[in-house]
């Protein structure tokens, strides 16, 4: 066990049984650990759960039991400068690119956020951005489009290389193909993988795609009936 | 009925469907707006001519209104306060004759429309930015906090407004600037279960949690992601609780409670009342005021209305959010 | 049960809250505590303002005055009114009754002929009539209430003389009191009416498209003979909760109209305290009709408990 990995250990999810529904159990006892640079994959049919496994796994929700280790430390027991690297180093991208993004923000803007956030001066956003757009190979006039302007796998694109911008070490890639035209599909994976080689970042990817599945991850997972079961 | 009972804030069926049910009939009785403007569109919904009429109609009656309180000298051929002879019947002098202590009726209803809507704008300002910022808070956060000010807000619906600020107006000097806070603080319950609703549902679109992925911080992401997708939700009930401040103004200057230095049409209805104005049968003094509450009050429901349907087709959509 | 306990939390707290406010308002307004006890407009020497200052217990500790306000409560004693030379409970108390008769009548009549007619409304919203009643009752709506009372007094009484303008009775008998009472029950009936009617054309819209109203439909039921079996039922849920909620606008809109027609109910009580600043009786108004709101709340949740089979499913 790498002290630097995120693994998963042991997580459950129920819902309990409420006014209107009754209990439901999404998962139990999963465990399953993702290595830097390399990707784990979790399939399963749709409704299983795959996306709240994800959305825990990067500390978007909260598990019932179990815990996510980040470097050897349990994310409930975290201290609070911990907890902001975590954030950093722990993103998730979506599966529908059109809602990755405020529907009212300019592209422009939405980008400048997120440097503003990583405390990158005002003075050098602008060349920031251009080097990103340049790595990604979109062209300049996104920037001042509205995100509903721009076709899908352009989003997508600009998705993952916002999320790049906080130099993750691990992403969560939740369907991060289903939402697009077979021709785009492809283009993306590539991309992914060449981030992958180039900055060692480990991934999660989700699909209910098994050729997707097969193609990028090193070993993958079937979530069935609350269960994992590892192949590979 | 009571400025309460044409509490024009309703707190929609659009409401009723997105929350519980047991919740749905609180929410039917606590309101009653709603339906004037479902009906008119009911009513003028078979044909699209007349709905469009009703609607240009209540914005024409509004920019009027809108005019006459902005620009009052124009259509008032007096200042409020010049004294002529009093008791004087309508002439060409005088259109609407003058009043007791000499005060040229038409100039006094002219001037009037400026506070009247003053009030009733900035009543409805401070109950809106209450209800908007609460029911923020509660969507966003959930858990403890949201039923905290969920049941807050409920424990504060049950108390009759009226009452509570008829024992403030008494205690306290009647004044527009203690007018105005009392009349927002006491009606913002109905915006903060519509904004809570719709920050439930917006939390959930992915920009939010990629936003909080990125550890954006929740102010942040509350004030740009948030907030600026309210606007649909909040325009209508803005303009709803400017048109219930009003009524509430208006039947609180009635009673005296409210600054008599300025004379809004509620005040001048008081003191027409109370003044002999009733007993001398001096029609022209009170009838007017009170049409152009009644007409300024149905104009701005009726643009309250016609922002609220167009938003209902979003709502419903993300209906099933909850 | 823990819908029963919250909703039992909510009320609880709305009681403490209501009790609160009318404890420490007072004692927090501006001015001499002693002053907003008893009430401005009434003069009295320093001696004596000392000796209320120590009988009202202004002196002992917050919670001793809370406690001995308390208990003042229990035993219904709300203060004393030194502006009228009576405690205010028994003015209220011989108020109340006239008050509660007119909203309830009010109440009763808009309720009836708002329901029936807002189902007829919602049952052919097309018609002419439907539009313009539609129409009318919006109007209605969006007019003060004491304007409305100004010019029916007006019309009928001045111009028309048909009804007395003043008071609930020249004598004492059934007669006079209904001469007397017929125009401000108008009113108050027709805006308790125009929420009644709003809401049943509402819910009657709704219910006519459910499925079951097809079926009848589709059975052969005449036309009217389905709204009157099958809808009403179903819609007139809500107007039973708006009846007992309505309890407390209405009571507040009543007090509006009273002053208007000079009817001695608590209306013009409290115009009175309002004028001569009498504290007292306000506050014990404001925790009477306060209260009386609550229990309508309680009311209406209990009988839409108990009318709703849907809601008293187990989840």
């Amino acid at each position: 066990m790498f002290s630097i990995s995120l693994r998963a250990d042991r997580l459950s999810k129920t819902y309990e049984a409420g006014l209107l529904s009754t209990g439901k159990c999404i998962f139990r006892e999963v465990s399953f650990e993702i290595r830097s640079g390399k990707t784990f994959g979790l399939m399963g049919s749709s409704g299983e759960g795959k996306s709240t496994l994800g959305r825990v796994v990067a500390g978007l929700e909260k598990a019932t039991t179990g815990s996510v280790y980040y470097k050897g430390t349990p994310l409930t027991l975290m201290k609070k400068n911990e907890k902001i690297a975590f954030r950093r180093k722990v993103q998730i991208m979506f599966q529908d690119p059109t809602d990755a993004f405020n529907p009212r923000k300019k592209i422009g803007h939405a980008i400048s956020e997120v440097l503003a956030l990583l405390g990158v001066p005002e003075a050098r956003h602008s060349s920031k951005t251009e080097e990103m757009l340049i790595t990604t190979g979109l062209p300049k006039e996104v920037l001042s489009r509205y995100p509903s302007q721009i076709s899908g796998g352009q989003l997508q694109r600009l998705a993952l290389s916002r999320i790049l911008l906080l130099d993750p070490e691990y992403i969560v890639l939740d369907e991060p193909t289903s939402a697009l035209d077979v021709s785009v599909q492809a283009q993306i994976l590539h991309m992914l993988k060449e981030v992958q080689t180039e900055r060692n970042t480990g991934y999660l990817l989700i699909s209910h795609d098994e050729i997707v599945i097969r193609f990028m991850s090193d070993s993958y997972g079937v979530l069935e009936n609350g269960q994992l079961k590892i192949i590979e | 009925m009571s400025p309460e009972a044409a509490h024009i804030e309703s707190s929609c069926i659009t409401e009723a469907c997105t929350e519980e049910y047991s919740e749905k009939k609180r929410e039917i009785s606590s309101l009653n707006f709603k339906f004037p403007g479902e009906l008119l569109f009911k009513i003028s919904g078979r044909r699209k001519g007349l709905k469009g009429q009703l609607n240009r109609g209540g914005i024409f009656l509004f920019v009027f209104f809108l005019f006459m309180a902005l620009f009052p000298s124009f259509l008032a051929p007096y200042a409020p306060n010049e004294r002529f002879t009093p008791y004087k019947e309508p002439s060409w002098d005088h259109f609407l004759g003058t009043n007791d202590i000499g005060n040229d009726i038409f100039s006094e209803l002219v001037y009037g429309s400026r506070i009247s809507m003053t009030v009733g704008f900035a009543a409805a300002l401070v109950s809106t930015l209450i209800g908007a910022i609460l029911g923020i808070c509660a969507g966003y956060f959930r858990g403890a906090l949201d039923e905290l000010l969920m049941g807050f807000t409920d424990v504060v619906l049950i108390i009759p407004k009226i009452p509570l600020i008829i024992v403030l107006g008494a205690y306290l000097q009647p004044s527009i600037w203690i007018l105005i806070p009392v009349l927002g603080l006491l009606s913002w319950e109905s915006t903060a279960r519509v904004t809570r609703s719709k920050t439930l549902q917006l939390r959930e679109a992915g920009y939010v949690k990629s936003a909080r992925c990125m550890g954006f911080s929740s102010w942040h992401i509350m004030s740009t992601d948030i907030f600026p997708n309210l606007y649909n939700v909040l325009l209508p009930k803005f303009m709803l609780a400017t048109a219930s401040a009003m009524i509430s103004e208006a039947s609180l200057s009635f009673l005296g409670l409210s600054d008599i230095s300025m004379k809004s049409w509620g005040t001048m209805l008081s003191f027409a009342f109370f003044r002999g104005g009733f007993i001398r049968d001096m029609w022209w003094w009170y009838t007017p005021p009170g049409i152009c509450i009644t007409l300024c009050i149905i104009s701005i429901a009726l643009i309250g209305f016609g922002l609220e349907t167009q938003g209902k087709e979003h709502v419903r959509e993300g209906a099933d959010a909850m | 049960m823990s819908g029963i306990a919250r909703k039992g939390t909510r009320y609880l707290t709305s009681l403490v809250l209501i009790i609160i406010i009318n404890f420490t308002l007072p004692r927090l307004m501006p001015g001499d505590p002693v002053k907003n006890l008893i009430g401005e407009d009434v003069y009295v020497s320093e001696n004596v303002m000392e000796e209320l200052r120590a009988k009202l217990g202004l002196d002992r500790p917050l919670y001793e005055q809370f406690t001995s306000f308390l208990s003042d409560l229990l035993h219904l004693d709300l203060g004393y009114s030194y502006h009228l030379h009576a405690p205010v409970a028994e003015l209220l108390l011989d108020r109340l009754g006239w008050t509660l008769l007119f909203v309830g009548v009010s109440a009763a009549i808009g309720a009836f002929m708002g329901s029936l007619l807002g189902a007829l409304a919602g049952w052919r919203p097309e018609k002419k009539t439907s539009r313009f009643t539609g129409l009318a009752f919006v109007v209605l709506s969006c007019t003060p209430p004491y304007f409305l009372a100004l010019l029916s007094l007006y019309l009928f009484s001045f111009r028309l003389g048909f009804f007395p303008s003043k008071g609930f009775y020249d004598a004492p008998e059934i007669g006079s009191i209904l001469h007397h009472l017929f125009l401000p029950v108008c009113v108050m009936s027709v805006f308790s009416a125009s929420r009644n009617f709003l809401v049943m054309r509402g819910s009657v819209i709704q219910e006519k498209e459910q499925l079951y109203a097809l079926y009848a439909r589709a059975k052969g039921l005449k036309d009217i003979s389905i709204l009157f079996r099958h809808i009403i039922k179903n819609a007139s849920l809500p107007i039973i909760t708006l009846l007992a909620l309505d309890f407390g606008f209405l009571f507040s809109g009543a007090l509006f109209i009273e002053i208007i027609f000079s009817l001695n109910g608590m209306g013009t009580l409290i115009y009175g305290a309002i004028i001569g600043k009498d504290y007292p009786l306000l506050q014990g108004a404001f925790l009477v009709i306060a209260l009386t709101a609550l229990i309508a709340n309680m009311l209406a949740d209990l009988l839409y408990g108990l009318i709703d089979p849907r809601v008293r499913r187990p989840a």
